[in-house]
């Protein structure tokens, strides 16, 4: 019997290890494919195994080694997922099961559990792990192994076809059943689904085998007729070489489909059932170097955080490096400075190699919304086809998060208002099913995604009428506005309201946040519509943030950024070529007349040490060809890499600023959206044109 | 084989309505003949010594010894035997250790008439 200090001490660390544990299964239920928690689980029961026994809790101790033989197993195969959430709940039930011994011991009860119970736990896991965790029974060859047994006398090869009946339940032992009488007879070389797959007895009911052996196509029939629950059975004899090709096809595809899937990983792995197939096609004839059995590790899977603090460190380093440069100008160290200047090139590689690390496909996430889109539709009575384009497409992580939920309720929007219930469809001359396409393209520095319905359209009268009854025009100056004019209107906040649920068919409040969320992005959100074609709404995002290069200036007594892939030219700022239309300033530049915008002004910066007019500078802006804007700053500095971090204010409209960074002499200095201005100004003007 | 000689089966299963109607089932078919019945493993094996039959129907769950370690015994005896195991749903563990032991095949209950006649026929055109 246990001392009560022991007793205490049990408790406390019995305590401690249950806590880890339910820490440990909910971080497994919210992520079932990550392997760590599941091992962590396996080490916590271990532990609660030794102590529970010496405590002297037998069956207790039983129980947990029940759970950690069984987490063992579950370590070194996956489970499966219909199995995972039986699974969870098991791991819950097992942790009421040490909770409640241990309020029992805290109240000075030291019973044990019940024997036959402990024999349940371990009935039931039984039948997990034979169904899920078990044999190999083909043993696959490689391409050599193969062609020596084609070379022997008298082997023939042949590509068999079998399907088992629909009734056949225990997939697994007929595959076993079947596999066993080949290989007596023969050897099977490799099966299509893939050998891996099929011993999982995953598949559906019918399979290839591609089969070597000295006997004849009767041979094989009757022995596969012995075997019963199998409804067709096709023998086709295949030429040596084609045999190995197809063979060595197959098993480059399989391998290109594993680190597709490895990659993948790194963010959602719940969809590891589709894989493009295309690509898989593209890239296969690159690969069939490697299929000859000694395949090479295209890629390993890597924990995110650790690429987001490789990230950060570097950040770190880029600031350290402007910094070190900066002190070395001031000292004029010309050797020392040109070697720094040197690490530019190597600095340049590593964060383009670190851009390439952050990016993922767009499918990863897309290939989500086929259910939702499926969802939304039963939802709704609506019948959708959901087209994917453009799914290989790849994208910062961070920035395919982010524009996760403004798509969603784009694509929900576009079921629930834009496509018609298919009875309207078919009174329009339209097909029942509605288009709902989802299109992901790269251009410049910027990703588009485009969510295009063909449903009934925005209604434009709607919203003319509106913007009478807002008092922002008359009706007759109303009727002169042009769709892009209204678009504009429909993603102002609150514009519309939820009680004008057909006013643009329902697409209130909603748009005006997607837009907002994806201005907050760095990105551009605009609309084409057009009655009863349909509705193209274009997300336009970077493609990566993080490292920007960016131009420092002076505004007032403080540094501010404009990153350099906005400036489209520096000018010294010249107080003649400003012109005054309408009250508003621009500046002409050759030809061109181009809004100009005083930052200062426009930052509500006090000028208090007044520089001369003559030596400020005037940045020449470039959102696209028809947007641009001239922005004027007291001083300019030197350029930079810059490392952008998220800025939020809440003392000024922190729309106009990008994200903050901290330049090489270690001041923070305020990134400015150049661009997010230029769209507000021309915002600004076609309103006020209007009013 | 000597003509018109019919084949023997053993039915093993611990229930006596399974025995039954296996044996109602299998005596429908002319040249077969249900030779005799066991309710355990141990019963099994040494009927099967007893009688040598052409096929043994063997269930998995029975007291005293249970039809995996039958099946292995019987396969020691006569490694020629046909053991179709005749297993209950959501077996499908011991059934594949059955036939990892050498079980020949296997038919889950509830069984189908037809099913029964189909194995018997298949299994017993093949020894000829």
């Amino acid at each position: 019997m246990s001392s009560k200090d022991d007793i205490k001490l049990f408790i406390s660390e019995a305590e401690d290890l249950i806590q880890k544990t339910e820490d440990e299964i909910l971080t497994l239920e919210e992520n079932p494919n990550n392997s760590k928690p599941i091992k962590e689980l396996f080490f916590t029961f271990h532990t609660l195994k030794g102590l529970t026994a010496m405590v002297g809790f037998d069956n207790l101790s039983k129980f947990c080694h029940h759970f950690e033989s069984f987490l063992d197993n579950a370590q070194k195969n996956k489970v499966s997922k219909t199995k995972r959430d039986n699974f969870i709940d098991m791991l819950f039930e097992s942790l009421d099961v040490l909770k409640n011994v241990l309020n029992q011991v805290k109240k000075g009860d030291m019973k044990d559990i019940d024997a036959n119970f402990v024999e349940d736990i371990k009935n039931s896991f039984e039948s997990f792990e034979t169904e899920e965790y078990d044999i190999t029974f083909i043993e696959a060859l490689n391409l050599e192994e193969i062609s020596k047994l084609l070379n022997q006398n008298q082997n023939k090869s042949f590509k068999i076809y079998i399907r088992l009946e629909d009734t056949c339940v225990f997939k697994k032992v007929r595959l076993f059943i079947i596999f066993r009488a080949l290989n007596e007879n023969g050897k099977i070389c490799w099966t299509n689904p893939v050998p891996e797959e099929l011993e999982r007895a995953t598949i559906r009911n019918d399979f290839e085998i591609y089969f070597i052996t000295k006997n004849n196509k009767e041979n094989i029939f009757q022995i596969l007729d012995e075997i019963l629950e199998i409804e067709n059975i096709v023998i086709t004899p295949i030429k040596s070489e084609e045999f190995k090709n197809t063979i060595a096809d197959l098993k480059g595809k399989w391998e290109l489909q594993k680190s597709a899937s490895i990659s993948d990983d790194i963010i959602i792995e719940d969809y590891d059932e589709e894989v493009d197939v295309e690509e898989i096609e593209r890239v296969s004839h690159i690969t069939e170097g490697y299929t000859d059995g000694t395949v090479k590790i295209m890629s390993v899977k890597v924990n995110i955080e650790y690429l987001e603090e490789l990230m950060n460190y570097f950040g770190e380093l880029v600031i350290m490096k402007n910094h070190i440069s900066q002190l070395l100008k001031e000292k004029e160290d010309r050797t020392l400075a040109r070697l720094i200047d040197k690490m530019d090139k190597p600095f340049l590689d590593i964060q383009e190699i670190l851009f390439k690390l952050k990016l993922v496909r767009v499918e990863s996430t897309f290939r989500k919304y086929k259910r939702l889109v499926r969802d939304v539709a039963n939802e709704t009575g609506k019948k959708i086809r959901l087209i994917l384009e453009g799914t290989n497409v790849e994208i910062d992580r961070k920035i395919l998060e982010e524009i996760n939920s403004p798509l969603v309720h784009l694509l929900r929007n576009a079921i629930y208002h834009g496509i018609e219930p298919p009875k309207e469809r078919i009174k329009k001359g339209k097909d029942e099913f509605g288009i709902l396409k989802l299109r992901t393209y790269r251009r410049a520095g910027s990703i588009f995604i485009e969510v295009q319905d063909d449903g009934a359209g925005i209604n434009y009268d709607k919203i003319r009428e509106q913007v009478v009854n807002k008092g922002y025009y008359d009706i007759d100056e109303a009727k002169e506005l042009t769709k892009e004019d209204l678009n504009h209107f429909i993603l102002l906040p609150g514009f519309s309201t939820l009680s004008d649920a057909d006013l643009i068919s329902g697409r209130g409040m909603g748009l005006a946040i997607v837009a907002e969320r994806i201005k907050e992005l760095g990105g551009d959100f605009s609309i084409h519509s057009e009655k009863d074609i349909g509705t193209k709404f274009t997300l336009d995002v970077p493609f990566t943030r993080a490292i920007l290069r960016a131009q420092l200036i002076q505004i007032a007594d403080d540094l501010f950024a404009i990153p350099t892939e906005n400036i489209k030219q520096i000018y010294f700022y010249n107080p003649n070529q400003v012109e005054y239309i309408e009250g508003e300033q621009y500046y002409k530049i050759d030809s061109k007349i181009v809004p100009l915008i005083h930052l200062s002004d426009h930052l509500n910066m006090v000028n208090e040490s007044e520089t001369n007019s003559h030596k400020k500078i005037a940045i020449w802006c470039q959102k696209d060809e028809e947007n641009s804007a001239v922005f004027v700053a007291d001083k300019q500095l030197q350029q930079l890499d810059v490392v952008v971090k998220p800025f939020k204010s809440n003392f000024s409209d922190s729309r106009d600023i990008l994200g903050s960074t901290i330049t090489g002499e270690g001041i923070i200095c305020l990134i400015i959206d150049v661009l997010s201005i230029i769209t507000s100004k021309t915002n600004e003007k076609i309103i006020s044109n209007l009013t | 084989m000597v003509k018109n000689e019919k084949k023997k089966v053993l039915i093993v299963d611990d229930a006596q309505f399974t025995r039954n109607m296996l044996k109602n089932i299998i005596n429908k078919i002319e040249q077969i003949e249900v030779v005799g019945e066991a309710s355990n493993g141990v019963e099994a094996i040494s009927l099967y010594k007893k009688l040598n039959p052409d096929l043994v129907t063997m269930d998995l769950v029975m007291p005293e010894k249970g039809g995996i370690e039958a099946t292995e015994e019987i396969l020691k005896i006569n490694p020629k035997a046909i053991i179709i195991v005749v297993s209950a749903l959501g077996q499908e563990a011991l059934v594949l250790e059955a036939a990892k032991k050498g079980a020949k095949d296997f038919i889950q209950k509830p069984f189908k008439n037809e099913q029964i006649l189909e194995v018997m026929n298949r299994i017993l055109k093949s020894g000829e």
